[in-house]
């Protein structure tokens, strides 16, 4: 933990509201809306963006998926458990050629313009190009995704 | 959440700590700037 004199001093996040024994109390607030819904990590990555590759194979792998939130709301899981999504693989053109199942936990809360991973579970399909292949994740139902890249 | 707390005064941080439903900051005489005893 940094020195807290900026967040001390930012009033849209924090308010004093008693003091003793040498120990300030400030509530703390957020000018910002939290929302639950999955929609708020719906951002693709940004294409500019290297992707950390990893080698992976059939029946099973744990990935690391990175999430942003690029909304104007707080994203904060509800309840905190297991999560599962669907993966789907694409291959260097965009086609998506295989969906599998992922496990794993979401981040537990993610500011505006904030980036988090979390491990999954991955079900790898045993079909898989051998060719560059790209997996994205997203609830299942969802048009969501967060996205691992491959090289 | 050890890794949210560790990124104070990061305003995202604490925002996401406020997201799930933390509300209150307890700041002890030692990790205040001098000026906030002085008031």
């Amino acid at each position: 933990m940094g020195d807290l004199t900026p967040l001390l001093a930012d009033a849209t996040r924090t308010r004093q509201i008693a003091e003793a024994e040498r120990t300030i109390r400030f509530d703390l607030s957020s000018p910002r809306p939290v929302s639950e819904a999955l929609a708020t990590l719906a951002s693709a990555p940004v294409a500019s963006e290297a992707e950390p590759a990893a080698e992976i194979g059939a029946p099973a792998a744990e990935v690391e998926f990175r999430f942003a939130n690029r909304s104007g709301a707080i994203f904060a899981t509800r309840p905190f458990a297991p999560r599962s999504l669907t993966a789907r693989w694409r291959d260097a053109a965009g086609t998506v050629v295989a969906t599998s199942r992922a496990d794993g936990l979401l981040p537990i809360a993610l500011a505006p313009g904030d980036t988090a991973t979390s491990t999954f579970t991955l079900d790898v399909p045993a079909a898989t190009p051998a060719a560059p292949t790209r997996s994205s994740s997203c609830p299942r139902g969802s048009p969501i995704s967060s996205s691992h890249g491959a090289p | 959440m050890t890794r949210l707390t560790e990124r104070l005064p990061d305003p995202a941080a604490a925002d996401a700590l406020y997201a799930i439903g933390f509300r209150t900051l307890l700041i002890h005489g030692k990790r205040l700037p001098k000026q906030e005893w002085a008031t």
